[in-house]
């Protein structure tokens, strides 16, 4: 394969993102992703805690270190900074060390957890994103043309050979 | 006349040590002697025909990201990048160096940008001299915007650093020469680097070949056809693997076939470093403290640290909270290794500066180990979610498939055979260091045991933290 050809794919699988970015919010802006198996309000989000009780070969519930059900010492349930998990059978978020989800009451925005199914997510902005991206860049790219071209020329007027002063 | 000696003492603990060359890595077999590497690395396919897919999942990723599902566990684009990428690239470097490099489609945008409207600048100044510290803070920057804003937890998030990053590339790629981001910039090339060092390959030069050649420096400058290395490296004298990338294009360029691509015992690089730079120390332990923080921001006691601080600082901002936490778990490891160096300095006569610079790469297997022990839990504990995700693009709904990989003692055990593993590679490359710099017993053991104890804190620390059970990310 012709080098040229590999730098023209590569630009192309870069630039189809951009260019499907832009059109999944033109035909869609609050739908993002058509897919229905992605709908909230269709497929269950599997939380962390699910994953953690469904039977596999070597998963002992007993002798996990820490897994326990009781309270454990500096788990404050009362606390407004632990966000609320997704309820689940088995093992409970509530009840088991570590499993806060990080940051706590700094939910980021954008960030959407398990336990932020529920909560429609602000529409993304996407298409302004993507056309500032794409203006900068461009930018760039047009002012490194131009500089390239002005150095060309520079060059080719550079090495005309002088004449000497009269 | 009386002649001038210059007298030595007699005794033991003398610097007799100071004056005689520093013996130099023993060179490994030579992997271009096996036709079927030699061929592949010689190909005008290779790196190109690896490219080609990996920046078609790129783009896949970078779709997603931006506009796929808004939830983490749902993204195919986030389960690829975060929970199979970022946890497979560190054992990448230590089995192939900064071969990712030369795969990645940074590199490739640069090189198309380059081409297309490339104005060739030579690299700033302060870029080279700098570079590696705006690396060491860019790093730094990134995970502290992780935790305030969320990058990994948020497909839209980790879309915008991508687009971040690719503006970077374009930039750079346009005004500079050759593949400037990926040598000066790249906050993931500095990773890459640190890590690189521990890999069992390196590309070397045959020096007796080269001391003979007459083609203008053709692996450095390229020739008609063929261009020379991307990352400024001079294969006749590079002495490391931190900026060699492996793309071959030195081997293809060279008209006397004197590069070599040598097989080496892992670490070795680190025992045999004659320039240690102090900025690439400080990454280590940089990349120590971001492994803490990674690691304690996923425990419950992270809710009594915020609490505490909280409390003591009366900060309620949680930005500033968690700048307060990330400051000082980053500082602790930098910090005590200050204290180690200015500790060893007493005893082998040497400033602290030159000793943290020395003693901060020794610390390199630990990191990789802290680090690959960490993201081995988002690997095997959310594994399933790559799988989940991506079916779910062609129509398959995997949704209800557990996500975990491993069990929870298994993952553990796993985490502490690596630490294990990277304690060991840390304490046998201080020796190593220490037995080729110091001739005498006693300032070896001076050196040693200040970065011995050192090690041990850091490994009771990340002990402590692995045997804590983590929450989930995806």
């Amino acid at each position: 394969m012709k080098p040229y050809l590999v730098a023209a794919f590569v630009m192309v699988a870069m630039l189809l993102p951009a260019f499907g970015a832009q059109f999944a919010v033109a035909a869609a802006p609050s739908s993002g992703y058509a897919a229905p198996a992605f709908e909230p309000a269709v497929t269950p989000a599997p939380s962390p805690s699910a994953s953690a009780t469904d039977d596999m070969a070597g998963m002992s519930h007993q002798d996990m270190t820490g897994m326990s059900h009781e309270d454990m010492p500096g788990m404050n349930h009362a606390s407004p900074s632990v966000s609320t998990p997704t309820p689940s059978t088995g093992m409970n978020d509530q009840t088991m060390p570590g499993m806060d989800h990080g940051s706590g009451n700094a939910e980021p925005e954008g960030s959407t957890h398990a336990h932020g199914e529920g909560v429609a997510t602000p529409p993304r902005p996407v298409a302004a994103l993507v056309g500032g991206f794409a203006a900068v860049n461009g930018g760039v790219m047009i002012t490194a043309a131009v500089l390239r071209r002005r150095d060309k020329r520079h060059a080719a007027t550079s090495s005309r050979p002088t004449r000497p002063a009269k | 006349m009386p002649t001038l000696i210059q007298l030595r003492p007699r005794d033991e603990e003398s610097d007799l040590d100071a004056n005689p060359p520093l013996p130099s890595a023993p060179a490994g077999p030579n992997l271009m002697r096996i036709p079927l590497i030699a061929r592949i690395l010689r190909s005008r396919w290779y790196p190109g025909i690896l490219q080609v897919p990996v920046a078609a999942v790129f783009g896949l990723v970078a779709f997603q990201l931006l506009a796929g599902p808004a939830a983490a566990q749902r993204n195919a684009g986030t389960a690829l990048m975060w929970v199979l990428w970022w946890p497979i690239l560190p054992i990448t470097f230590v089995l192939v160096g900064r071969l990712w490099c030369a795969v990645c489609p940074f590199g490739a945008i640069s090189d198309v940008v380059q081409k297309l409207v490339g104005v060739n600048r030579p690299v700033p100044r302060f870029l080279k001299l700098y570079g590696l510290w705006i690396i060491d803070a860019q790093f730094l920057a990134i995970t502290w915007s992780d935790h305030v804003w969320g990058i990994v937890e948020s497909p839209w998030g980790s879309g915008v650093l991508l687009l971040l990053l690719t503006t970077g590339v374009i930039v750079s790629g346009a005004l500079f020469q050759r593949r400037t981001f990926c040598r000066y910039l790249c906050f993931l090339g500095g990773l890459c680097s640190n890590y690189s060092r521990g890999s069992v390959v390196e590309l070397r030069a045959d020096q007796d070949i080269c001391k003979t050649c007459k083609a203008k420096a053709a692996c450095f400058n390229g020739t008609a056809t063929q261009p020379g290395c991307p990352l400024f490296n001079f294969p006749r004298t590079m002495d490391s693997s931190a900026n060699c990338t492996l793309c071959a294009n030195c081997i293809k360029a060279c008209p006397n076939d004197a590069i070599q691509v040598r097989a080496r015992k892992p670490l070795s690089e680190l025992w045999f470093l004659d320039k240690p730079k102090i900025e690439e120390s400080f990454l280590a332990m940089a990349i120590m403290g971001i492994v803490l923080i990674q690691n304690l921001t996923m425990l419950s006691i992270w809710q009594d640290i915020l609490g505490w601080i909280e409390q003591t600082t009366g900060i309620t901002s949680y930005p500033l909270i968690f700048t307060v936490a990330f400051v000082v778990a980053v500082s602790v490891p930098v910090g005590l290794m200050a204290l180690a160096s200015k500790v060893a300095s007493r005893g082998n006569l040497e400033n602290t500066v030159t000793n943290f610079a020395r003693f901060g790469y020794a610390l390199i297997p630990l990191d990789i180990a802290a680090h690959l022990a960490h993201n081995l839990f988002h690997l095997l504990a959310e594994g399933g979610v790559v799988f989940s995700t991506v079916t779910s693009l062609f129509g398959f709904d995997s949704a209800q498939m557990p996500t975990a990989l491993a069990s929870s003692s298994t993952i553990l055990i796993l985490q502490l055979i690596i630490l294990a593993l990277g304690v060991a590679g840390s304490a046998y490359t201080i020796r190593r260091i220490t037995n080729r710099r110091y001739g005498s017993v006693a300032r070896r053991r001076a050196t040693a045991v200040p970065y011995l104890v050192l090690l041990g804190v850091l490994t009771v620390m990340n002990v402590y933290l692995f045997l804590m059970p983590m929450a989930h990310r995806m």
